[in-house]
């Protein structure tokens, strides 16, 4: 299949790369010519506007910051709807509000474009080990039709509902995620007030209780930051907060 | 090894079944004798006091409720404390205050005798199938001496620290693990609210970043509307008290557990403290009349 892919940063980047090495043939365009560099030996065509990606593809992945962005590059000036042709398929992997997500999928439905919300969960590592999970809102024969990408990208896809409903998961997701990581920088602090060491608490005992992956990556970062002072975003508070 | 064993609930009695089976020798006594009499049938020993179990028994466990619960049976007329001989043991499973437990521990000290705080986790089942996670405070050198008890069990045990550093690896359990299930229970009422099914919903987070044991076995009885305890809600909300009540005491600022703690509130006040802890899912369905998950 060939494949736009729009939105070629920390995530997308790997993303489209794991597209690239499956054999599906890429046609990229970006903000800044300098997210190009990454592709420029691998089998990718560069274009001057997302119009012109859509004009060479049959499905588009976007992989951008928020709303404005995606509205941005399916319905601008130069935007994926300009350049389709009917059937084209525009895959949106960004996080972006389920309304948002519902109103784009109406307004490119208008003109005959095929549109899926599919935000991911698994970071940055998750999408160079192609193990996201991916949460998709949309017709069923569309989600079947780009199965075979996403397949490439995570270890799950799950057709959750209609339009919006792939970002309704991900909010539920954040809320558990964004919870989590509070409750467990609450004990950690709670521990450490009582007097005891929150690794003797954490490490041993909290490899077997109800908190897994995130949480655990949010603990061994709180015991990580109290023998280093210095952490390193997997994800930043600016993209958790939005 | 000659044991004692006080505190039949839903939790005291299974593990008092594994000990026996364990072969060990085991004294009961209970305020309501009838609640020991399927584990005397079993071949434990009756006694008619806390006094006359720990004269039989170089080790004393107890599963109660409280921290009064823990004193008054250690301390009480005909209690622990003036049958044990100098340098029995006293371990007590029960989930009470850190400062609770560190103060039998300081009144034992009177006595020769050693406390042991040791809370579990893993409810019902856990002491069911001995795979319990127990966090214990207290002299580490004891770690030999309770081996033999621990093991029968749980699968995980941790010293954690001193006296009380136990019950303080609890309440760290608890905040993390009613915190997961009100966001697991907001998370449902947000996709029904949304016109969501949160079946697939919590099918595709159980994969990724967000998933959990509490998203699976909690996320999974607000699913089937299953409200039926599981641990009892009400000894959430207990053990909640009991860590706001340490965090003040430690100036310890809880901004979420705060906030769980007032849903807990509600729950008990809509009459659901018997309920699983899952009915914090009807606690943010309570008025709206409408999107109820399934």
């Amino acid at each position: 299949m060939k494949v736009g892919f729009i939105g070629l940063g920390l995530m997308g980047r790997p993303m489209a790369l794991h597209l690239e090495k499956a054999g599906h043939g890429l046609h990229l365009w970006a903000r800044r010519p300098e997210s190009l560099a990454a592709f420029a030996a691998v089998n990718a065509s560069m274009h001057a506007s997302p119009a012109e990606v859509a004009r060479h593809a049959e499905a588009v992945i976007v992989m951008v910051a928020d709303a404005p962005d995606v509205e941005e590059v399916c319905l601008g000036e130069q935007g994926l709807a300009v350049g389709a042709a009917p059937g084209l398929i525009v895959v949106d992997m960004s996080t972006i509000n389920p309304n948002a997500a519902r109103s784009i999928a109406l307004r490119l439905g208008e003109k005959g474009i095929e549109f899926l919300d599919a935000p991911v969960s698994g970071g940055e590592t998750g999408a160079i080990n192609a193990a996201l999970t991916i949460m998709v809102g949309g017709k069923p024969e569309v989600f079947e039709r780009v199965r075979p990408l996403f397949e490439k990208m995570g270890k799950t896809a799950t057709l959750i509902g209609d339009s919006g409903a792939g970002q309704v998961a991900k909010a539920c997701n954040q809320i558990l995620t964004g919870v989590g990581v509070m409750a467990v920088a609450e004990a950690f602090n709670f521990a450490r007030q009582s007097g005891v060491d929150p690794a003797r608490v954490g490490r041993r005992y909290w490899a077997v209780s109800p908190i897994r992956r995130s949480w655990k990556i949010t603990a061994s970062a709180c015991w990580s930051e109290t023998s280093s002072r210095a952490s390193r975003p997997g994800c930043t508070r600016r993209t958790c907060a939005s | 090894m000659k044991l004692g064993f006080i505190g039949f609930g839903a939790m005291g009695r299974p593990m008092a079944e594994h000990l026996l089976r364990a072969g060990h020798v085991l004294s009961v006594w209970s305020r309501r004798p009838e609640s020991a009499a399927a584990l005397v049938a079993q071949g434990a020993l009756w006694r008619a006091s806390p006094a006359e179990v720990a004269r039989h028994a170089e080790m004393v466990c107890s599963n109660v409720t409280g921290s009064a619960d823990v004193e008054g049976l250690a301390f009480g007329p005909r209690g622990l404390a003036e049958g044990f001989a100098p340098g029995s043991l006293h371990v007590d499973f029960s989930t009470i205050a850190p400062s609770a437990a560190r103060r039998i521990a300081a009144r034992y000290g009177a006595h020769a005798v050693e406390f042991v705080d040791a809370p579990v986790s893993g409810g019902g089942d856990g002491a069911r199938n001995a795979t319990l996670a127990i966090m214990w405070g207290g002299k580490s050198a004891l770690a030999k001496r309770l081996g033999p008890v621990f093991d029968v069990l749980g699968k995980t045990v941790v010293c954690v620290g001193e006296t009380g550093a136990g019950q303080v690896a609890k309440a760290c359990n608890q905040m993390v693990l009613v915190a997961a299930v009100e966001a697991a229970a907001e998370a449902a009422r947000l996709a029904a609210a949304s016109g969501v099914d949160f079946a697939k919903v919590r099918d595709a987070m159980l994969d990724g970043s967000a998933g959990s044991r509490v998203l699976d076995l909690f996320g999974g009885r607000m699913l089937a509307r299953d409200f039926l305890p599981g641990v009892e809600a009400r000894l959430h909300h207990k053990d909640y008290a009991l860590l706001m009540d340490e965090a003040t005491r430690i100036g310890a600022a809880l901004p979420v557990s705060a906030t769980v703690w007032q849903q807990l509130n509600a729950l008990m006040g809509q009459g659901r403290g018997k309920d699983d802890t899952s009915s914090l899912l009807p606690v943010l369905e309570t008025g709206t009349g409408q999107h109820r998950v399934r």
